[in-house]
């Protein structure tokens, strides 16, 4: 049998996030975020571009979403 | 005439300029692209932060460092632990496309001196996946051997602690990391304040000089930055040339054979 989505909760950058996303790449989607320059992380590891549809997410992952910043 | 030829080569990039800047804290993109321009660097940090937002803010900024054309050296600032900074430098890795990193793991929020344990953890992890590291590390030469032996080609000891600009705190341990390591590129990075402190530092024979805030947060940030290229470039022209020791008695500079009324009692 078929499993409905469900919504599950996340932690994106800090904040409470529910999502149906199944997997990293479908979130980046949801937040309009898929055409950005950014790298991202799930619970702390690096998820490499090219494996973001792959990563599958669960309820309390916490993502990081970072982008280009000056730096010193 | 002594000419310095000789580019610095940090890994496998050469660069004409021994002034590496940061990009952050300026008055607006227009003022940092614009002394990034007259400092000559060829080597700017660069970071990563979060961003939910969708101002895009990122995109812009890397457009701009883009356009300037230098190379990007991604840091892993504000990193506490090897875990976080090891993370961060696979994240930058990705987003500015270089293997090279400004390892950062700070130990400590009073004086965000370097943690130098899990720094060389980080920058043993990252030296075997590949990473050019660039570590900042104090002048503890202990800490430099070690991680020289985990695959470190360049250290970045400290000056004085991050924005302070007092220039540098500790000369004397500088001059033995700089004689212990003859053949180590390695830059003096943090707490420089003056273009002075900056010259300090090549005269010594560092290889180059990593700074930001006295630049960024200057009443003029392009002609401070133009100031400090002078002053590295004057810097490492008198190391190459060769300077004298100082002594505690004068020694008159002018011939003192055939002055005037010389061993005359009159």
């Amino acid at each position: 049998m078929k499993k409905n989505i469900e919504n599950i909760e996340l932690l994106v950058n800090g904040e409470e996030l529910t999502t149906k996303a199944g997997n990293l790449a479908g979130l980046l989607i949801e937040l309009q975020r898929d055409g950005d320059v950014l790298a991202t992380a799930l619970n702390g590891e690096f998820v490499p571009r090219v494996n973001r549809t792959t990563t599958v997410l669960r309820d309390g992952d916490q993502i990081e979403l970072v982008a280009p910043m000056s730096g010193g | 005439m002594t000419i310095d030829t000789a580019l610095l080569q940090l890994y496998d990039i050469r660069l004409s300029s021994r002034l590496l800047l940061g990009t952050a804290q300026y008055p607006s993109p227009t003022v940092l692209q614009s002394a990034i321009e007259s400092s000559g660097t060829g080597l700017v940090t660069v970071s990563l932060r979060r961003e939910s937002g969708q101002d895009r803010a990122g995109q812009a900024f890397w457009d701009l460092i883009k356009q300037t054309g230098v190379s990007v050296l991604p840091n892993t600032a504000g990193c506490k632990t090897a875990k976080e900074a090891v993370t961060t430098a696979q994240m930058s890795r990705e987003v500015f496309e270089t293997s090279l990193i400004k390892l950062e793991v700070i130990g400590e929020e009073d004086t965000l001196q370097p943690d130098v344990f899990g720094l060389v953890e980080a920058a043993r992890l990252l030296s075997d996946d590949g990473f050019q590291v660039l570590p900042y590390t104090t002048d503890d030469l202990v800490v430099a051997e070690r991680l020289l032996q985990v695959g470190c080609e360049v250290l970045m000891p400290w000056g004085a602690p991050i924005g302070s600009a007092r220039g540098l705190n500790n000369p004397f341990a500088l001059r033995a990391m700089r004689a212990h390591f003859p053949d180590t590129p390695l830059i003096v990075d943090a707490g420089i304040g003056l273009p002075s402190h900056a010259a300090a530092a090549m005269e010594m024979g560092f290889d180059a000089v990593l700074l930001n805030t006295a630049v960024a947060k200057a009443g003029d940030p392009v002609a401070m930055a133009a100031a400090f290229a002078g002053a590295v470039e004057s810097g490492r022209k008198a190391y190459l040339a060769g300077a004298i020791e100082a002594r505690d008695m004068a020694t008159p500079s002018t011939p003192v054979l055939g002055t005037p009324f010389w061993n005359s009692s009159v």
